[in-house]
């Protein structure tokens, strides 16, 4: 229910050793559900932090909705008036209070009656299912219920903006798509603009609808999760939103060389190789091992190869694939087991080679 | 047994040897009769502990022990929690550094300097008594009145010992996760309800240590009280331990070991359980 915009904002520690952000610009939209993706010492914490209050920006300015919260290196709205709800990477509860206590004790901070506070403390436990450990003490909850204690504080005083840094990255995978839904569905029903900070693309597809992708302190990339996934502008921003095969090759009449890989131009997806040395990029999913022949227009043969490494994951092997005598690996998954040593035929899929000109 | 074991334990028994000696010796005297009077002493049993009991500057004395043990316990811990939550939400650590340092630098001089400086501050014509006059206050008796001779040893020992609860609550307020203080600020609490609702709280081990530690140094307080008193006869600053002391300068030497077991024995009775106490909260981590 509050607009986030940045203007040139930055912050630099050790004075000016350290650049967190260097001239960040972007707008977050009221009722927006927007990710921030970067790899660690990205500054997505440092940006979080600055949006909250936490940290002031050494210059450059922030807005809520048109108001100057702080600019040129002075807070002029604090934290604690930012109306924030905030989920911590370690989540923060307060460790001498009981989960009750410890949902209650923004609205204990506001002139609100006993009896009103129980009321919305309940409320809020049972939307999100944790009504029966009220009364324990956070060292007694699990590491689900612990967060959920959390997001029930960061909710509790129903916050025009809610910020979640990494909340998911305590909690084993099997809890994480519950939690993710979770929260999707409690923005959805809240209408608040969300921020997550995550370095899981998981996280930022799940909840995010706008990402940006901040690489050394600057947004290298902003748009929808899908539309970063399929047209990343650089190899770095490809590996972080998902998995991606990095291969240098050089470029020939016939398309991109690989050792002995040959990639034709009608892999390619949208660009075309431009200088002589080059950097291309092919997703997991766009690969396809066989042993015969593939009479398949939308699959396009590439070379021979040889695996070299084969895993389990997820109910998929994982299967490592290089050209014979080469040290370029490819990698991808498929359904049923294959051996090592073995030589196999490699497929790409029609224009779906990402090709970076550097 | 470990080489390792060894180097540890020998040394650790040897000095636990000489001081549980010097313990077991004394209290061996304390059941004698051993004085200027009574060159030869034999044992007496209790007889030393009852007649030294039943002295006016026995009870005297270690009521003024205990009243400065629980005054300094009770405004050491206030002090030192108001004064480490003031340096705990200063903002630069360099003066977070400066300031724990002066509130520190009473413990590192000796209690005899501070009985000084203090003597020369309580001093009616030059002290802090010359400064009240200057800005047209009456002047406060300090030391010489009976009535406030005693809250004013209390006051410096409150300004030589405070720092050191203030070190340890400081140091347990630094320990507590920081994101927990942040959350809480943008919960909307301020920087009061900070410090009693969560800092404090998370900082028992703090409160144990310093209590403690306060305990020890004000029962066994000798130096403070001697400056200021300017020996061991004034009976309105006499403490335990002076008044051991001053049987000690007469050769009473029975009567001075009978006080000694007594204040061991109240020392250990408090101190022990915080012991275990803290023992077993480290331990259960």
């Amino acid at each position: 229910m509050v607009k986030v915009v940045a203007k040139n904002l930055s912050k630099v520690f050790k004075k000016g050793k350290v650049i967190a952000l260097d001239n960040i610009n972007i707008t977050i939209n009221n009722g927006e559900r927007f990710g921030i993706l970067g790899p660690s010492g990205a500054g997505k914490t440092t940006l979080m932090r600055s949006i909250a209050g936490l940290d002031v920006p050494s210059s450059g300015e922030l807005y809520f909705d048109d108001k100057l919260v702080a600019g040129n290196g002075k807070l002029f709205v604090p934290p604690e008036d930012r109306r924030i709800g905030m989920v911590f990477q370690t989540w923060a509860l307060y460790p001498n209070l009981t989960a009750f206590e410890n949902i209650a004790f923004p609205l204990t901070n506001m002139k609100m009656s006993k009896e009103e506070i129980r009321k919305k403390v309940e409320e809020v436990a049972k939307i999100l299912d944790i009504s029966h450990v009220l009364s324990h003490y956070p060292r007694e909850l699990s590491g689900g219920q612990q967060q959920r204690v959390s997001l029930a504080r960061a909710l509790v005083k129903q916050p025009s903006l809610l910020l979640l840094d990494e909340p998911f990255s305590n909690l084993d995978a099997r809890m994480r798509d519950s939690a993710r839904a979770l929260v999707r569905e409690v923005q959805n029903e809240l209408g608040i603009t969300l921020i997550i900070v995550s370095h899981d693309p998981a996280d930022i597809f799940a909840i995010a609808e706008r990402v940006g992708v901040l690489v050394k302190g600057k947004f290298a990339q902003i748009g929808n999760p899908d539309e970063i996934y399929n047209d990343p502008v650089s190899v770095e921003v490809a590996s972080l939103i998902g998995e991606i095969n990095e291969l240098e090759g050089k470029l020939s009449n016939e398309g991109v060389i690989v050792s002995s890989f040959k990639f034709p131009p009608d892999t390619y997806r949208k660009d075309n190789p431009a200088s002589e040395k080059i950097m291309i990029g092919v997703r997991p999913e766009n690969v396809k091992l066989s042993k015969e022949v593939i009479n398949d227009d939308s699959w396009i043969f590439v070379g021979k190869g040889k695996i070299k490494v084969v895993g389990y994951q997820g109910g998929l092997f994982r299967i490592t694939v290089s050209p014979p005598d080469s040290e370029e690996e490819i990698v991808t998954y498929t359904d049923h087991r294959t051996n090592i040593g073995e030589e196999i035929l490699v497929y790409v899929k029609k224009h779906s080679v990402m090709v970076f000109n550097q | 047994m470990k080489k390792g074991t060894v180097i540890l334990v020998v040394p650790t028994a040897l000095f636990s040897i000489i001081l549980l000696y010097l313990v077991l010796w004394n209290a061996g005297v304390s059941f004698m009769n051993w004085s200027l009077l009574n060159p030869t002493p034999s044992l007496v049993g209790l007889e030393t502990f009852v007649s030294v009991v039943r002295q006016f500057q026995f009870s005297n004395s270690l009521v003024h022990s205990l009243e400065l043990s629980v005054s300094l316990v009770a405004i050491g811990n206030i002090l030192g929690i108001l004064l480490a939550s003031l340096l705990y939400f200063l903002k630069s650590n360099g003066a977070r550094s400066i300031f724990m340092s002066i509130m520190i630098y009473p413990l590192a001089i000796s209690m005899a300097v501070n009985g000084l400086i203090w003597l020369w501050l309580y001093n009616i014509n030059i002290g802090i008594d010359w400064v009240l006059t200057k800005i047209g206050l009456p002047q406060f008796p300090w030391l010489s009145s009976t009535s406030t001779m005693f809250p004013s040893l209390i006051v410096v020992s409150v300004w030589a010992y405070t720092g050191i609860a203030a070190l340890f609550y400081l140091a347990g307020f630094m320990n507590i996760d920081k994101a927990v203080v942040e959350a809480a600020r943008l919960d909307g609490a301020g920087a009061f309800k900070i410090t009693y609702k969560l800092l404090v709280p998370n900082s028992f081990n703090s409160f144990v240590i310093s209590t403690a530690l306060l305990f020890l140094f004000s029962f066994r307080i000798f130096s403070l009280p001697f400056i200021l008193s300017g020996g061991t006869t004034n009976i309105f600053l006499q403490t335990s331990v002076l008044y051991m002391y001053y049987l000690f300068t007469v050769e009473f030497f029975s009567d001075a070991t009978a006080v000694a077991t007594i204040i061991t024995v109240i020392a250990t009775i408090v101190i022990i359980p915080y012991a275990l106490i803290m023992i077993r909260r480290w331990i259960r981590r």
